[in-house]
């Protein structure tokens, strides 16, 4: 083992402060999301309905604050196993960013780093997302100064940790509703992003969740749970990844399903896509249902996790 | 207001609506394009982006040509016949489009000789494939929809975009010609086009077949631009990590060459075999 700094590399969150990109500023919402989408006037009515999700609960995201939280968990845990390394977080829309974080490690003095994507499933407008934003960041830098990239950690859909996590937080959830999920009148929503079916169509994404998923429900032996993609562009013509939240809730409930529990099982903390998206508009759907709801919490710090990611640090550090 | 100056203000009206609509629509506003001015885009990733853009530039040419031979009447013909005069190079020092892109991918990184040599994502045969089938087997008007209003009034806005990326990456004027060449024929089409659509659009069946058209181009354009964004992220991924490494596999993509020998386009003769023949 050589490397001496781990990155994080994830997707990112507004928070309080100006990136500078408009003046006069429009607000760290708007920023972001049109920082997603573009600035194009093509896109202007959803960027401003999204920027409206984020304003109703409060007009930031505590996507960062958790990340950072988590990466410095997993340091903790990997300094427990007798391993020190270095940890810097980085975001592909948010500052700040991985391009520029890289540049501050090297000039920091990391000589070799390894990466942890916080992704639990592969496509390539995640996964290579980031790991794109690394390369652009070593572009930078002088071959001379430039730290060695060791290698990135694998992904983790299927670790027992992570399995182990999702499972204790829905039972969690569950406990709030009184319900039995091994019943069928508890119906078990596992969400997860929608993508367009162009990026799934080269990727195991689709796959990835599906095996997440029966992982989870065989833990919990789940008697009636379902798959459901949510946050898909409501101005986009093509197809995405399907059923929606909605449709998977609908045969949930044709199913048998008095209560719903809600996990996003393809997201790694609680942002705007797991409050607002699941958790406002999921609840929105189960009221119009007729059934009760209640959305766990995402696996944000919980141990279990932690300590697999700790593994998986470890393992990329072997290698 | 007479039945002429009443159906040309319903058309102008239809036509308008479906300019706006093609406008929001999120093919022309997808965010490969929408983050280029604010998300800058390297030379390589151009490389990426112009060898999955080439098959489209190659065979627009030939959808006019099949539409050409189906137009109803000389009118339509005379729209089809003056985009295809600038797409062989009128306009272009002789140079056609295909050749004109060629130019831009070698200053993107391309070697010359190899530019058909490219593993083509799912999205970019389809593309090709559902314009073909367009101009081959829907109705005229849904075809002219397609090329017409989904090309000539999409591009000038995309392409915008692209050249801001484009100058953004260090390209030279000189380089990106096919860009921004195009912007300005294309506002020529644009125009010409819609001078030519007013004829067609007397009933609504008509409007519904171009509107319709333009729709599926653009349907199409939006899978396109997620397949190229697939390339871009993907491949910056294998040319700079280990094999393995990316999320996105170009396992059985074929390329423009292959897709060549594998392809027989022509316009079909088709023969009624209820007629009665005259002996």
């Amino acid at each position: 083992m050589s490397a001496d700094h781990l990155l994080v590399v994830a997707f990112g969150g507004p928070t309080p402060g100006c990136c500078k990109r408009h003046d006069p500023c429009p607000g760290e919402a708007h920023c972001f999301v049109s920082g997603i989408f573009g600035d194009n006037p093509a896109r202007a009515a959803r960027v401003a309905e999204v920027v409206e999700h984020y304003k109703a609960l409060g007009g930031f995201s505590r996507f960062n604050e958790i990340t950072e939280a988590q990466a410095h968990a997993v340091q903790a845990e990997l300094a427990r196993r007798g391993i020190k390394l270095g940890v810097t977080v980085g975001y592909d829309h948010w500052q700040p960013h991985i391009a520029d974080k890289v540049v501050a490690m090297a000039e920091g003095g990391t000589r070799e780093f390894v990466t942890l994507v916080m992704t639990p499933h592969q496509s390539s407008v995640s996964w290579d997302a980031y790991l794109r934003r690394v390369s652009e960041g070593l572009d930078k830098l002088p071959e001379s100064g430039r730290p060695r990239w060791a290698g990135v950690c694998e992904p983790f859909w299927n670790k027992p940790g992570f399995i182990d996590a999702l499972a204790d937080r829905i039972a969690s959830a569950a406990g709030k509703l009184g319900a039995n999920l091994k019943s069928p009148e508890t119906g078990l929503l596992l969400s997860a992003h929608a993508v367009p079916l162009p990026i799934v169509r080269t990727s195991q994404y689709t796959q990835q969740i599906a095996e997440t998923a029966k992982l989870v429900a065989a833990r919990l032996e789940a008697a009636n749970w379902a798959v459901g993609y949510q946050s898909a562009p409501s101005d986009s013509k093509i197809e995405w990844t399907t059923p929606f939240i909605e449709h998977a809730m609908d045969r949930l409930k044709e199913a048998g399903a008095k209560q719903i529990v809600a996990a996003p099982i393809g997201f790694l903390c609680d942002n705007v896509e797991v409050l607002y998206d699941l958790g406002v508009e999921g609840r929105e759907h189960a009221e119009k249902l007729g059934v009760e709801f209640a959305a766990a919490e995402s696996v944000n710090t919980h141990p279990a996790f932690i300590s697999m990611l700790a593994d998986q640090v470890q393992a990329a550090l072997a290698r | 207001m007479s039945f002429a100056l009443e159906h040309e203000r319903e058309a102008r009206e239809f036509l308008a609506e479906l300019r706006r609509e093609i406008s929001t629509h999120a093919g022309v506003g997808h965010s490969i394009l929408g983050r280029m001015k604010t998300d800058p885009r390297s030379r390589f990733d151009f490389m990426v982006l112009a060898g999955q853009h080439f098959p489209l530039v190659g065979n627009f040419t030939r959808y006019m040509e099949l539409l050409l031979l189906r137009a109803p009447s000389s009118e339509a013909k005379c729209w089809l016949a003056k985009v295809l005069v600038d797409e062989y190079g009128e306009r272009s020092e002789g140079q056609d489009h295909a050749e004109h892109y060629q130019k831009f991918m070698h200053a993107a990184g391309h070697t010359p000789g190899q530019e058909d040599n490219v593993p083509l994502h799912p999205e970019v045969v389809n593309f090709i494939r559902e314009h073909y089938r367009i101009c081959i087997e829907e109705p005229f008007l849904v075809g002219l929809g397609a090329l017409g209003p989904g090309h000539e009034w999409s591009i000038p806005a995309m392409f915008e975009l692209a050249v801001a990326g484009l100058r953004k990456a260090g390209f030279a004027e000189k380089e990106i010609e096919y860009w921004t060449m195009h912007m300005d024929q294309d506002q020529d089409h644009g125009a010409w086009l819609e001078e030519a659509l007013v004829g067609y659009c007397a009933t609504p069946e008509q409007r519904s077949q171009i509107r319709r058209g333009a729709l599926l181009s653009l349907d199409a354009r939006e899978r396109f631009w997620w397949g190229v964004t697939d390339k871009i992220v993907s491949e910056a991924t294998r040319k700079n990590l280990p094999p393995g490494h990316s999320a996105a596999s170009s396992e059985g993509q074929i390329t423009l060459r292959q897709l060549r020998a594998k392809w027989r386009i022509e316009p079909k003769l088709i023969e009624d075999t209820t007629q009665e023949s005259t002996s």
